[in-house]
């Protein structure tokens, strides 16, 4: 534990480090508030699962290493910005020198808003047990990240039905959910007027299967989703995608020009 | 006669218009300032309408600011007047837009009126699903049951819109706003027939 803290320096002072079961947590640089929030949304299933919530792995001690003042390389798995100046870092490293995350720059960071809400550390959370998942030996050359793990905030038979099920928000999630992945805001306009299955609105609008199942469950975890099972057969073949926009559209070059993609 | 174009002719230039309504002291003329790549032009003057909100200033004609896409593309962004009184200039400002943001100041005494109100003004638009709408100045003494009603509302529509609560001071959530209505505008547009304007 000591080595992977000394892999990144700390400038601030205040640090909580906590045991759960075989598996540690430790947060530096946050107030106390962010801290608690944190502490809640790792807990918040339970002490009996702890982390083992986020992960498939039960019998090795994941270190999670959450810290506010400093980079890192490719242990980075997260990160937040605070007005821009500040960021967080979650990082994972295994107890084997051999198992480390290897994760493409393209999406290794995840851009998270400050205050800090139970969303989005829980999908940080969650997303951290799938690439941890993606190592288990199960997977050893796998370098896709497999469906969601246990979920976080979501009863425990709601994922593995999602394929017959269709969904469709209540109302309109934050922003500070909106604000973990950008491809939320997409999911979210096509799931706010019509029930639509996984695959449905993977075809429609383009985004990746595991990014609307994270959504989907945050969106459960905050009751923001209602869902009902599809009766027969799917109707996928019938959904027609949206034609894509010219890559230079006048939606993308402006999306471009705002820095959005 | 025949007419032959000069040798430095450029294709016309072409302007999109994306529209920000709601009432004074909202944040209209902040998030256009957020988002516009350039100083915008702004009609605001000292305020002596107290009636609808307390700010020292406000916009008596319209804000404009531009988000230039390249030489031959741009995005005029329009605020509105917020006051009543100015409600005849709403309709001029509206036409040919591609999208309205409407912004609410949670601070004033009705929001879900303020609504309903600008739904209704800009009914070619919020009625094609071509709008996204903004909650501002929201704080802890803010009402669930206000929020509620105003999710009702946007929801509970033939085309239902998003709602957000949103500190358009902040360039990131401005941003956020903006990129929503794009997205709406990508569902929606062929309910406007508004596929050649921004294809």
């Amino acid at each position: 534990m000591t080595n992977i803290i000394n892999t990144f320096p700390t400038t601030t002072a205040s640090a909580v480090n906590k045991n759960i079961q075989s598996k540690n947590v430790a947060m530096f640089g946050f107030s106390d508030v962010d801290a608690a929030l944190i502490r809640d949304a790792i807990m918040e299933k339970g002490s009996v699962n702890g982390l083992s919530v986020i992960s498939s792995a039960t019998d090795l001690p994941h270190a999670f290493i959450i810290n506010a003042a400093t980079d890192a390389g490719k242990h980075e798995v997260a990160r937040v910005r605070r007005f821009g100046i500040q960021r967080l870092i979650i990082a994972v490293d295994l107890p084997s020198s051999l198992k480390t995350l290897n994760i493409s720059a393209s999406d290794s960071c995840l851009v998270l808003q400050f205050p800090l809400s139970h969303w989005s550390v829980q999908y940080c959370l969650t997303v951290l047990g799938q690439r941890i998942a993606s190592l288990e030996p199960v997977h050893p050359s796998s370098q896709e990240i497999p469906s969601a793990p246990t979920s976080i905030g979501v009863t425990g038979n709601s994922t593995q039905s999602n394929a017959s099920q269709r969904f469709k928000l209540k109302r309109f999630p934050p922003v500070a959910l909106l604000s973990i992945n950008p491809s939320f805001i997409r999911v979210s306009s096509f799931l706010l007027t019509t029930p639509r299955s996984i695959d449905e609105l993977s075809t429609i609008s383009g985004v990746r299967h595991s990014h609307i199942k994270d959504f989907i469950q945050l969106c459960e975890g905050s009751n923001l989703i209602d869902k009902e099972l599809i009766n027969g057969t799917s109707t996928t073949s019938k959904i027609l995608p949206l034609p894509k926009p010219a890559p230079m559209g006048f939606l993308n070059k402006l999306r471009m020009k705002l820095g959005i993609i | 006669m025949e007419m032959t174009l000069p040798s430095n002719y450029l294709p016309p230039i072409k302007e999109h218009k994306i529209l920000l309504a709601g009432p004074m002291g909202a944040g209209k003329t902040t998030a256009i300032r957020a988002l516009s790549d350039r100083r915008i032009v702004s009609t605001d003057v000292k305020s002596f309408d107290q009636s609808e909100s307390d700010k020292a200033t406000t916009t008596v004609g319209f804000d404009y600011g531009k988000i230039q896409i390249d030489e031959q593309t741009s995005v005029r962004l329009i605020g509105t007047p917020g006051q009543e009184r100015f409600s005849f200039l709403w309709p001029a400002l509206a036409l040919g837009a591609i999208g309205l943001i409407v912004l609410l100041d949670m601070q004033r005494p009705h929001p879900a009126k303020d609504l309903s109100k600008y739904l209704e003004s800009f009914a070619t638009l919020t009625n094609s699903g071509l709008a996204v709408i903004g909650l501002s100045k929201c704080n802890d003494n803010t009402d669930d049951a206000t929020l509620d009603e105003l999710q009702e509302i946007a929801i509970n529509r033939a085309i239902p819109l998003p709602l957000l609560v949103v500190d358009v001071r902040q360039r990131t959530q401005s941003k956020l706003l903006l990129e929503l209505l794009l997205t709406q505008i990508e569902i929606n547009q062929n309910t406007l027939g508004v596929t050649e304007q921004v294809s």
